[in-house]
């Protein structure tokens, strides 16, 4: 496993989420570089490999976010098993593919975030935030494939390797 | 042994975040801390260099501005710029008259120096969308500590959540999990602001009886140890009645833009009265 260039991958993704994403910034909404990475490596490697790598990038986001500990990285471990046992079934180098993947993977997280918010009676809800989620998700959504081509770009066998690519 | 946890890393690593969830707010708040401590000067620059490049654009953009309002302003400037001369004697007599209660309550009265507010500087943002937090560049060795309250330009901002050895985070009051004790200006009906991870936040627990306005104020009640009373909140946006409702429904606009914030004020320890 490349852990070191995983590390430095997250810190990049991590300072650029909560300093220059916070400000360009749309109506008050952000693109999620994490779940792209998420939705990356359960594409590209094995499930339980993936799912070790979306743990720490799930801690990563909990760092950085106000939420508890380990909200994020439990959230990131569901969504990549669901897009490890589709995975097989669709044509994932196609960049629409990749936009509508993340489009649905963003949504469900989003729900899935607010909905356990709500349950630990944080002031929120799907209804009255519904409309942040999707507009979020489309946004994640336009940007991933540009995110994907960069990490294919970015020396693959930097992050991955031989045994682990499928 | 590595065979075995090999086969099952998907539910150790299952198990690991829920444990992780479970623990106490205090002890998960001390390890996000330490973990991102080595950070904070690359966030720092990071976002230094994002608030540069948002400058640039947006003077890019205001070369847009038709020329009769750049004269207009002008004007403006011109006739304000006359105005602060004249302010400037009664600004220097004050100015004197403060120095010397200054000198009187730090010499006669013993004021301590260790409960002067801080003033820190933004250098990030939460990484999630649906909470509402900021990280600012002061922490236990300015003196902050958990629950300190923050204020920009007098306006409430929210209150230290998460304290590292150099940078704190900041609850903002529009985070769904903000609870801040207020009371509208106006009718002094007494309510709790809550956020609602949006650009707005509630004010709940105001009787259907009540008359609450657009536009009234809503500032702090001092009711509870942590903020202050008299520091301006937010405006009422809408106040409407809803059937079978006990309370009003009250949205109210934040006076302060977190976007727009660059410098704020942790207020430490309420000064000795006498």
């Amino acid at each position: 496993m490349r852990w070191i260039t995983l590390l430095i991958l997250l810190l990049c993704a991590s300072l650029i989420q909560s300093t220059l994403l916070g400000r360009l910034n749309p109506w008050m909404i952000r693109p999620d570089l994490f779940i792209i990475f998420v939705i990356f490596f359960s594409l590209k490697i094995d499930t339980k490999q993936a799912n070790l790598r979306n743990f720490f990038v799930g801690i990563t986001k909990d760092v950085f976010s106000a939420g508890p500990l380990g909200l994020n990285a439990f959230l990131f471990i569901i969504c990549g098993f669901f897009i490890g046992s589709i995975k097989d079934r669709i044509f994932k180098e196609h960049p629409f593919t990749q936009a509508i993947i993340t489009f649905i993977m963003s949504l469900l997280y989003g729900i899935g975030y607010v909905s356990i918010l709500s349950l630990s009676s944080y002031s929120v809800s799907i209804t009255g935030t519904g409309w942040r989620i999707i507009m979020a998700a489309l946004y994640t959504a336009l940007i991933a494939p540009f995110v994907y081509q960069l990490l294919h770009r970015f020396r693959f066998s930097c992050l991955f390797s031989k045994s682990e690519f499928l | 042994m590595i065979e075995l946890l090999k086969k099952y890393v998907i539910i150790i690593i299952l198990a690991i975040s829920l444990i992780l969830l479970t623990l106490p707010i205090a002890i998960s708040s001390r390890i996000k801390m330490a973990i991102a401590f080595p950070l904070t000067p690359l966030q720092k620059t990071t976002f230094q260099l994002g608030t540069a490049i948002n400058g640039y654009f947006q003077s890019i953009l205001s070369l847009w501005k038709k020329a009769d309002e750049y004269k207009k302003l002008e004007r403006k400037v011109f006739s304000l710029q006359n105005k602060v001369v004249e302010q400037q004697y009664t600004i220097n007599k004050m100015n004197n008259e403060l120095k010397n209660l200054t000198y009187f309550y730090e010499s006669a009265l013993g004021g301590d120096k260790k409960e002067k507010p801080v003033v820190a500087t933004v250098i990030g943002y939460d990484a999630s969308d649906f909470r509402k937090s900021i990280v600012i560049d002061a922490g236990s060795k300015h003196g902050v500590v958990t629950d300190n309250v923050v204020i920009s330009d007098g306006a409430l901002v929210g209150r230290i959540s998460e304290v590292g050895r150099s940078s704190s985070r900041v609850q903002l009051i529009t985070d769904p999990a903000s609870r801040v004790p207020a009371r509208v200006l106006e009718t002094r009906e007494q309510g709790i602001v809550e956020g609602t991870s949006g650009p707005l936040c509630r004010l709940k627990y105001i009787p259907r009886t009540a008359q609450v306005e657009k536009n009234n104020k809503v500032v702090t009640s001092g009711i509870g140890d942590i903020f202050p009373e008299s520091i301006y909140i937010a405006d009422v946006v809408e106040s409407v009645v809803k059937e079978d409702e006990p309370f009003r429904h009250i949205e109210l606009l934040p006076r302060m833009n977190p976007s727009k914030l660059e410098v704020v004020v942790v207020t430490r320890k309420e000064a000795k009265r006498f």
